[in-house]
């Protein structure tokens, strides 16, 4: 990794000391993954011993949910409130977009296909640093617009399941197995990649361990807004950042 | 010369102990046994005659004729005499016994069975023909309703006669298997691999079959047979539908009642609700209510409104296949074989990569600062 930054006494110049912190994210994002926490654990929760219903601890799971209908009841109520936080969150969006209070800094572009190669010749030691990031890298990215997808696809064929006299009234009703095939399956995608995905970046990467609390604070410190973020608190402060990353290659 | 002697006493001494126990044996069995039982000609001495009979409390007419044809070509035969089975009686005349009505005589005499059966007869005291008996109706079965008394013989050849006897008192059951799939092989091919009445529901200890715990066991009952492949192949059947229908909603419901709730009514469809009880027809039957043109009546009985589309949902227990509901496996192969394995791996490595360049940096790090 390597470390973008003024030097000292022109960050302190700038009135950007040690403990100053940036606002990462606002109330609204932390009350959104808040529910996203809540919704996501609880549907992987209600739903997996569904799905793995013949082994022993499915069956002592669905007992301990208070049975399989209560726990069917259960996977709805969370998934309307899953369901719902994507609607707001799209909603809420285009009222950013319009209002020009967010930008569109969270769709990929091409430079996330250069910032991704120049990371993999990073890997192998053919960089001597990495790729400067903006607000949202790519690896960000990917985990965004995979949760987007993993939205889009849950609740089309959740819904099917759910409803599916009303559903086979304007859909052929092939889709309420296939549905239920990819609804399963997409649920072991999407807890997998959240355990390893999610997991190593917001808790056991070495640069946050033991947890990256910045979704929760909504901060980010000025140290690591200059290392993971230089591109945006470059933005931020109006200066480039010196790259003093050769010393650390 | 010494040791010779001794051991010659000691054969003497066996030899005359061995003897008097066998006298106090023999003569211990003569004393016990009657001095005159009556061989099966003195019974019969009266019993032959057709006229025989006696008036019970209540004025019915109670016929004592013992026909020795069926006697004689019933599976107890010449092996079990008269006493063998009436041992409560030994002497003429006969000690009195109440006789209050035909049927309770029946009923008080029925217990005799158990003198050599009593293994099938106690586990007769737990169906539900004996629990009726008991609490409400005298009519419920004993022994000799499906046995017969006199003429028992083999209850199963040919296996109709199960069938048949049972239809004595459950003739509308029988009826309407006798249509079904099953039954039509049994009747008219004796077909010794369709079940007959007593392979669902059980020999001696039938159970109540209208019980949460009856329905709630019941696809494994179908399951016995349907996932032979022995028997199955006969027919071209497929053993997969078990597993099939465990794998789908319905049958995730009932498995969850199954194992921890078996006494609650679950009302998630068993093979009976879709297929029929009695009478399950082939579901190419045009009649049968698995028929395709019959499912959206079939599926309607639950889920109201489905439509023609909501019964395609219905794939027909076949498991997915590139033949036969390619999309299903298609989802199922793109995700399990492709897109998950392909993602973990990918993922894994990127982090892999990742750890080592971040403690490479750390370790690089706190070189520096000591420096």
């Amino acid at each position: 990794m390597n470390r973008v930054s003024l030097s000292e006494d022109v960050l302190i110049s700038l009135g950007l000391q040690d403990n100053v912190e940036f606002i990462r994210f606002s109330l609204v994002r932390r009350v959104e993954h808040f529910l996203l926490i809540i919704s996501f654990v609880a549907l992987a929760a209600t739903g997996l011993p569904q799905k793995f219903n013949a082994a022993d601890w499915a069956q002592w799971m669905l007992t301990a949910m208070g049975g399989i209908e209560t726990t069917r009841w259960l996977h709805h109520f969370f998934a309307i409130v899953f369901i719902m936080e994507g609607i707001f969150h799209v909603v809420y969006a285009f009222y950013g977009l319009l209002r020009r209070r967010v930008g569109l800094e969270m769709l990929p572009a091409w430079k996330d296909v250069r910032a991704f190669q120049h990371m993999a010749l990073y890997f192998i030691g053919k960089r001597q640093a990495m790729p400067k990031f903006g607000r949202y890298d790519y690896r960000q990215k990917f985990e965004y617009f995979a949760m987007v997808w993993g939205w889009l696809l849950m609740a089309a064929t959740g819904l099917i399941m759910w409803q599916p006299t009303w559903a086979t009234n304007y859909l052929p009703g092939i889709l309420i197995p296939v549905g239920k095939m990819l609804h399963g399956w997409e649920a072991v995608l999407a807890v997998l990649s959240i355990v390893i995905w999610h997991g190593y970046h917001v808790i056991f990467h070495p640069d946050v361990f033991p947890v990256d609390s910045s979704i929760f604070s909504g901060r980010i410190s000025r140290m690591r807004m200059i290392n993971e973020h230089p591109l945006e608190f470059e933005e931020a402060v109006g200066r480039p950042a010196i790259v003093e990353g050769l010393k650390r290659g | 010369m010494k040791r010779e002697s001794t051991s010659r006493l000691n054969i003497t001494i066996a030899a005359l102990a061995g003897a008097i126990i066998l006298t106090f044996m023999i003569a211990r069995t003569l004393g016990a046994a009657p001095p005159d039982i009556p061989g099966d000609e003195t019974c019969l001495g009266c019993h032959a005659a057709k006229s025989l009979s006696t008036v019970t409390d209540k004025g019915e007419l109670l016929s004592l004729y013992v026909d020795k044809a069926a006697l004689d070509g019933s599976v107890h035969g010449k092996q079990v005499g008269c006493t063998g089975c009436h041992s409560d009686i030994k002497s003429y005349p006969h000690p009195k016994r109440s006789m209050v009505d035909r049927r309770s005589f029946a009923i008080e005499s029925y217990s005799l069975c158990q003198q050599c059966h009593s293994v099938v007869y106690q586990k007769a005291l737990d169906s539900v023909h004996s629990q009726v008996l008991k609490t409400q109706n005298q009519n419920a079965p004993i022994c000799t309703d499906c046995h017969g008394y006199h003429n028992v013989v083999k209850p199963d050849t040919p296996k109709t006669r199960v069938s048949q006897t049972c239809a004595n008192c459950h003739r509308p059951i029988f009826d309407n298997y006798v249509g079904s799939v099953h039954g039509k092989a049994l009747t008219t091919e004796d077909n010794p691999d369709v079940p007959v009445c007593t392979d669902c529901h059980g020999i001696h200890n039938i159970k109540e079959a209208r019980t949460a715990s009856f329905r709630i066991e019941s696809p494994e009952v179908c399951a016995g047979c349907h996932t032979n492949k022995e028997i199955m192949s006969k027919y071209n059947i497929s053993t997969d539908v078990y597993q099939t229908y465990r794998n789908e909603f319905h049958g995730i419901t009932t498995l969850y009642y199954k194992v921890n709730f078996p006494t609650i009514w679950c009302y998630k469809a068993v093979c009976t609700d879709c297929h029929g009880v009695h009478d399950i027809k082939p579901p190419d039957d045009p009649s049968s209510s698995v028929a395709k043109a019959n499912l959206v009546n079939t599926c309607g009985k639950c889920h109201e409104g489905a439509n023609q589309s909501f019964t395609d949902a219905w794939t027909g227990h076949l498991p997915p296949s590139p033949e036969k509901g390619f999309l299903i496996w298609a989802a199922q192969a793109a995700w399990a074989w492709f897109l998950i394995p392909v993602t973990v791996v990918g993922m894994l490595v990127h982090i892999g990569f990742d750890w080592r360049k971040a403690r490479q940096h750390r370790r690089r790090e706190s070189e520096d600062e000591s420096r």
